[in-house]
Order: structure tokens, then C-alpha cells, then sequence
């Protein structure tokens, strides 16, 4: 049997795959070894299980965190994001997903590229121009803000990457608090809960977030492979592939989980109770139409807000699904489905940092074989 | 052996191996194939992911799945090689990314080279969202994000196997309603439209058709918009058409011009939003561009590239009546629309070529 060849076509274009990484050696040989800069590129471990890069485009200060803004290849631009050259090709940045992170976030050795530096300014007027106030979409682009394609690239992977990027320490959340004097073991104490809680839920989310993605990823290659298999015949091979990066998958979704569990554990070892935590007991909008939204003072020691949830009686379901949205904002901060009904209603503990003085929304709905039915919403002011 | 793509990967930045870059070829043949089925384009015209020149995939051995195979190639290895390394730094293994980037191509490609048949799959699949998440359909089977291969019912127990083997003439009706709107209505315009398609949904029902397949609504009403459309673009007065029109505002095609639209559509964004005007004018541009879009992409998938001869200045003119009816745009403010628009694309245009971000997007079979 004769050995099969590369034809002409293919051997030009396996030719320019060798060029281009070679180039893209080259350039980052350059840049091995010097701490993170203003204009680069990065990847994280945090965010490994989402396609996107991280491009720092501005710095508080000469060792303060950096401003990164998530960057990914998919080919959809919308009315908020911006695409960028690099050393490492084009990346359109979602500048409204940027946030501040410490710069021990960045290892050297995950440096990826660098800005051009001409975008390095066009994106930081973009940031800027869509944190205004009053942002007005783009009508060139409008189409592909409200293309279900692009809404579901930002809500599954966009928002988790930056939720998972946030659990890493961003400046805001993570800096103690100033110790008031007189109370240093009691604020010590809750320093240390509110790191732990918001490390947990972080984590939490993260590895919700992760299970997802793994069923999205595993669902998208067995599909592929299974159509394939019946093609060529290799299912076994396709199928072992799966089962190792599901397998995979699930050792690290199994060791975050120990990680999680050791950590909600020591926050429950404390030897301090919480004192006066603050608890929003909420009524469905529905209910209280007419009247404004009650707002609720969450100080600054608070590391969490109690939220209960009131709906009908009649409204059973074997879990539930909440949005947390910021009034104004078509993005949800945060969402989950893994909501369970007690006496009381449904409840749990947002992080302080999810929701800093502001108007929210909060939807939920109940969740039955795999399928959503809204059940309430409810408004929530926080104020300081 | 380990992951095949990442290892190709791993040896595009030692050395390169003959072998390995053609077991990936094939195996990316392989994928596509069968991406190309499972999306229901197998038996489209090559032409609707911008590979010209086939009829059909699957004639002269299978030349047009070389073609594009050539151009996924391109788009994964060459173009996104440095977002592949960079993840590859944080990830044991990025087969997972290779097939999200096939998604991607795919999604570009149509988008791009069938934006009709794009845009109704855009438009059929969020009023089926809604339509779920309203509880008035129900997802008795497929993914859940409603796929071409989901299955719907009116009831969470109504069976799967009650889906007709087809709805191409009840659904083909739904465009006489929907029509412009499916393709036109922009922002919360939309909304009308998911609704009355909600609407037609519930009309299956009355019918006695109790479940049916996402792809066998979508199918039928994808191929009535083209044809609609189609004639849309003949329907000029007094020998000019909207086709005529587009021409002038885009000289070359992307096929000519190796330039995307979407690309294009980011240039012209950028210079209007630098441009001082009234966001009426604004919108109204907008709306203009997007149906020469339409326009540039329904002639493309069918095939009819040829250049328009032409003088500037009567062809556009005679079909104004038809476009100001279309569009809802005055008809008195449309030469001046499209002499702002030529300036932007033909500005546009040089600066796309002379940038070192342009790339060769679309492949044409070479003649002969």
C-alpha cells in the first residue's frame, strides 16, 4: 500500500501553520521573564475553562491591580466590544466584562502577547465609553447584541470566565477592610468569613460553571464523534477520548469540590458567631406592585446578604433557577439553578460583592425536567 | 496516540510532522462532513459557506469539501493559531477548542455567504425560545437551547413520533406576514416579529400537529425567504433593481474584494459613529446598510455574481420607490443615504485592503 501524501495545497497551508508559530515564538521570547504590563495579554489558570485571554489596560498606580478586560476569538462583534490586534493576532475584547485584578494573578509564564499599541488606547476608550451612563448601542451593530448566538457566548462563557476570574482576589472585594480600633479580633474574624465565604461562593460558581461547560464541551464532541463514527467506524477510539477528558473533567470538578467543602467547613468551624447579619425577606413584585422596592443596608463588615424569597404555595418544583440582574443592565451578574424550595421559601446568601449599593431584580423560576417556567420576580434596592 | 489537534499543535512549534498534519486534515475532513450534515447543509449549495464553483458537496470528489476544508484549515491553524497556543499554556488540551473553532467557522461562513437563511435560523430559533421559556412549546427531545434537530411538542407528554415528515407548505405561508419584517425589523422590532411567529407555532396545534422537528418549520420557511428575495432583487423599475442599487454601493463583492461584509459592516460603523448626524439618519443608514447586505448575500448564495455594467447616477434611482416602501425610509432622503454610504464602503474598502488585518476570506473554484 502506498504511503499518502501531503498534496500541494495542503503542504502550503501546513506551511503557514509552522510560520505563524514560529512567529509567534519569536515574539514571545521576547517578553519571558518580566512581570505583567499595561498592554499585555495573559491567560489564567482560574479561567482555563473558558476560551478567552485577558488584556491589562490600565494600572492603578505603579504595583496596584491591573484593569483586565476578557478578550476570545468568536467571530460576533457587538455593540460593546472591540477588536483588537496583537502579537498573537486579532482579539475582540467585551470591554463591559473588564474588572481589577491584583497583579499576583498574572504569572509571567501565562503571558500570551502583547496590545498593538494603538488598540491599547482604542480599548480603553471603549471601556470607558460603554461604562457611561446612558450608552447608547451601536445600530450598525444592534443586530448582533440581540443575536441569540452572541447573548449565549456571553452568558456561558463571558460572565463565568469573569465571575471565575473575580473569585481570584479582584482588588475591590479582596482588600481587608481597614481594622476599626477596639474590635480587631471581631473584625479579623469576619475579614477572614467574608474571604472564606467569597472564596466559596466563587468557587461555587465556578464549579457550577464547570459542570456546565464540561456537559456543553462533552455534548458538542460526543455529538460530532457519534456522527463521525458512524462514517468511519471509530466509535471506540472517539469514545475513550471522551470518557479520559470526561474523566479528566470530573477528578478536577471532584477536587474543586473537596477545596469547596474544606472551606464552607472551616467557615462553619468559626469560633465566632455572625452578629446582626443583614436579611432581605422579599415579596414577588407582582405582589407589591405600586410600591417601591425596600432597600436594605449591608454594612461594610457584613461579608454576605441573607435573601429570602416568598412565592405562592402551589408553585412546587424539584429545583429552582435565580437571575441576578443589575437594574439597567441587560447582562445578569450571576445565575443559578441549584435553588431548593423549603418552608420558608427559597433562600441563600448573596456575597456583599454582588451587590454593591443599587437597584436588582432578582427572577426566578422553577426548573422541571429540564425546563424553566417562571415563577416570580422581586426588586431589591441595597443602599450604604 | 494522544489528542490528535493538540498535538499537532504541540509540533507546529518544534518540528513539523508530514504525518500528523495529514491525519489532521482528514480528520478535520471528517468533521466537517459531518458538521455539514447534521446542519443540514449537505444538500445546499456550497455557495452558502462561500465556496463557489460546485453545485453540489458532493460532486467531482468531493471537491468543494476540499475546498472548504482548505479554508477551515486556514481559519483554525493559521488565523487563530496564537488564541490556540495561548490556551494551550493553560489547558493539557484544547480538542474541545478545535471542534468550539469548527462552530465558529461555520457560524462565520453562514452568516457571511447566506445571511438570509442566517438570519430566519436567528429570528425562527428566539421565538421558539421564547415560546418555551413561556411554556407555550415544550422541548420533548435534542438540546434544549433549541437546535435543528430539537423536537417540540404542545404538551411535555405529547409524542415525539407525532412530528410530520413535512410542513414546508403550511409553513411557507407564514412569510406572507412575516415578510419584510423577518429580515428587516432591527432591535425591539424583532419582538413583533417573534411574536406572530409564536403565534403561527400555536396555529401547528390547531392543526393536529402535536410535536414537530426545530429543522422542519426552519427548512421550509429558509428556503421561501430566499426565493422571496430573490424576486425582491428583479423587481426594479424601469429596468434598475435593488441589485443594481447594492452594486453601486459595493463595486466588488467579498468574493471580489476578499474583504468581509462583516468586516465591513465594523468600518462603516466606526466612520458613522465618528460622523456628525441626527440619530434618525443614523438609523436610517443603518437600516440601509443591513438590506444591502441582505441584498449582496441572497445574490451571492444564488450565484449571480456577474458584474453590472452601468453609468453612476439612473440605476439606483429607478428602484428608490421599492426600497423607500421596504425599508420605511423616505424616498427623498435615499440618494443622499447612498452617497454616504458609497464614500464609507468605497473608504472602507481601501482601508480594509491596505490594513494589515485584512485576510482572504472567501474561495472561488479557479476557472478552467
Amino acid at each position: 500500500m502506498s504511503e499518502e501524501i501531503l498534496s500541494g495545497r495542503q503542504r502550503e497551508l501546513a506551511a503557514a501553520a509552522t510560520a505563524a508559530a514560529q512567529r509567534l515564538r519569536t515574539t514571545a521570547d521576547r517578553t519571558v521573564g518580566r512581570p505583567a504590563e499595561v498592554g499585555d495579554l495573559f491567560v489564567l489558570e482560574a479561567t482555563s475553562d473558558f476560551p478567552v485571554e485577558w488584556a491589562l489596560l490600565d494600572r492603578r498606580g505603579a504595583e496596584g491591580p491591573f484593569l483586565a478586560v476578557p478578550g476570545d476569538s468568536h467571530p460576533f462583534l457587538g455593540s460593546r466590544d472591540l477588536e483588537v490586534g496583537t502579537s498573537t493576532g486579532l482579539l475582540t475584547l467585551r470591554c463591559q466584562a473588564g474588572l481589577w485584578l491584583e497583579p499576583a494573578a498574572f504569572e509571567p509564564g501565562l503571558r500570551v502577547g502583547t496590545l498593538e499599541p494603538g488598540d491599547l488606547e482604542r480599548a480603553r476608550l471603549k471601556v470607558r465609553e460603554v461604562a457611561q451612563r446612558g450608552f447608547t448601542p451601536d445600530p450598525f451593530l444592534e443586530e448582533t447584541d440581540l443575536s441569540p448566538e452572541y447573548e449565549e457566548w456571553m452568558r456561558d462563557v463571558v460572565q463565568p470566565a469573569r465571575a471565575a476570574a473575580g473569585s481570584l482576589g479582584a482588588a475591590e472585594t479582596f482588600k481587608p477592610a481597614v481594622q476599626p480600633p477596639g474590635r480587631p479580633l471581631l473584625s479579623r474574624w469576619l475579614a477572614a468569613a467574608a474571604i472564606f465565604i467569597l472564596v466559596g461562593s466563587g468557587l461555587a460558581v465556578w464549579v457550577l460553571r464547570q459542570n456546565r461547560q464540561i456537559e456543553r464541551l462533552a455534548a458538542r464532541a460526543s455529538s460530532s464523534e457519534a456522527a463521525l463514527s458512524a462514517e468511519r467506524g471509530r466509535r471506540e477510539e472517539a469514545e475513550r477520548t471522551a470518557a479520559q477528558a470526561l474523566k479528566e473533567r470530573e477528578e478536577q470538578a471532584g477536587e474543586l469540590q473537596a477545596r469547596l467543602s474544606a472551606l464552607e467547613s472551616r467557615v462553619e468551624a468559626s469560633p465566632q458567631p455572625l452578629l446582626n447579619p443583614p436579611v432581605a425577606i422579599l415579596q414577588p413584585a407582582e405582589v407589591l406592585r405600586g410600591t417601591a422596592a425596600k432597600s436594605y443596608k449591608i454594612s461594610a463588615a457584613a461579608p454576605v446578604l441573607t435573601v429570602v424569597l416568598k412565592f405562592r404555595e402551589t408553585e412546587i418544583y424539584p429545583a429552582y433557577r435565580l437571575t441576578l440582574t443589575r437594574e439597567g443592565n441587560a447582562e445578569p451578574i450571576w445565575s443559578t439553578d441549584g435553588l431548593e424550595r423549603s418552608a420558608e421559601g427559597v433562600q441563600l446568601a448573596l456575597p456583599r460583592r454582588y451587590v454593591p449599593p443599587g437597584r436588582y431584580r432578582l427572577s426566578l423560576s422553577g426548573l422541571r425536567s429540564g425546563r424553566a417556567q417562571p415563577v416570580a420576580d422581586y426588586e431589591l434596592a441595597i443602599t450604604r | 496516540m494522544g489528542p490528535l489537534f493538540t498535538q499537532y499543535l504541540r509540533s507546529l512549534e518544534g518540528t513539523p510532522d508530514e504525518r500528523l498534519a495529514l491525519a489532521v486534515w482528514k480528520r478535520l475532513r471528517e468533521i466537517l462532513k459531518s458538521e455539514l450534515k447534521k446542519r443540514g447543509l449537505w444538500y445546499n449549495p456550497p455557495s452558502y459557506l462561500g465556496i463557489f464553483g460546485w453545485s453540489t458537496w458532493s460532486e467531482a470528489g468531493e471537491g468543494a469539501l476540499e475546498e472548504l476544508v482548505a479554508e477551515c484549515y486556514s481559519f483554525i491553524f493559521v488565523d487563530r493559531l496564537g488564541r490556540l497556543l495561548a490556551q494551550l499554556r493553560a489547558k493539557p488540551n484544547v480538542e474541545g477548542l478545535i471542534l468550539l473553532n469548527v462552530h465558529h467557522f461555520f457560524l462565520e461562513r453562514q452568516k457571511e455567504h447566506d445571511p438570509l437563511g442566517y438570519r430566519v435560523f436567528e429570528m425562527v430559533q428566539a421565538a421558539a425560545r421564547q415560546a418555551v421559556e413561556q411554556g407555550e412549546l415544550f422541548v420533548l427531545s435534542g438540546d434544549p437551547q433549541v437546535r435543528n434537530s430539537t423536537v417540540l411538542g404542545f404538551a411535555p407528554d405529547a409524542p415525539e413520533d407525532a412530528a410530520p415528515a413535512s410542513l414546508g407548505s403550511l409553513v411557507a405561508r407564514w412569510n406572507d406576514e412575516l415578510l419584510p419584517d423577518l429580515v428587516m425589523a432591527r432591535g425591539r422590532r424583532q419582538e413583533d416579529v417573534w411574536l406572530k411567529l409564536r403565534g403561527f407555532f400555536r396555529e401547528l396545534e390547531s392543526q393536529g400537529i402535536l410535536s414537530f422537528r426545530f429543522r422542519d418549520v426552519l427548512d421550509p420557511l429558509k428556503s421561501d425567504t430566499r426565493l422571496r428575495w430573490a424576486a425582491l432583487l428583479g423587481e426594479g423599475e424601469e429596468g434598475g433593481t435593488p441589485e443594481r442599487a447594492v452594486r453601486k454601493v459595493l463595486p466588488e463583492t467579498p468574493v471580489e474584494s476578499q474583504e468581509s461584509l462583516e468586516k465591513l459592516t465594523r468600518y462603516m460603523s466606526a466612520a458613522v459613529s465618528r460622523m456628525p448626524m441626527d440619530p434618525r439618519t443614523r438609523e436610517y443608514l443603518a437600516t440601509l446598510w443591513q438590506y444591502l447586505r441582505f441584498q449582496v448575500g441572497a445574490s451571492e448564495a444564488a450565484g449571480s455574481l456577474e458584474p453590472l455594467a452601468g453609468e453612476p447616477g439612473d440605476l439606483e434611482r429607478s428602484s428608490h420607490r421599492r426600497i423607500s416602501q421596504l425599508l420605511g425610509i423616505p424616498r427623498e432622503r435615499l440618494p443622499g443615504l447612498f452617497s454616504t454610504l458609497r464614500q464609507l464602503a468605497s473608504k472602507a474598502q481601501l482601508l480594509a485592503r491596505s490594513g494589515p488585518k485584512s485576510r482572504p476570506r472567501s474561495s472561488r473554484r479557479e476557472a478552467g
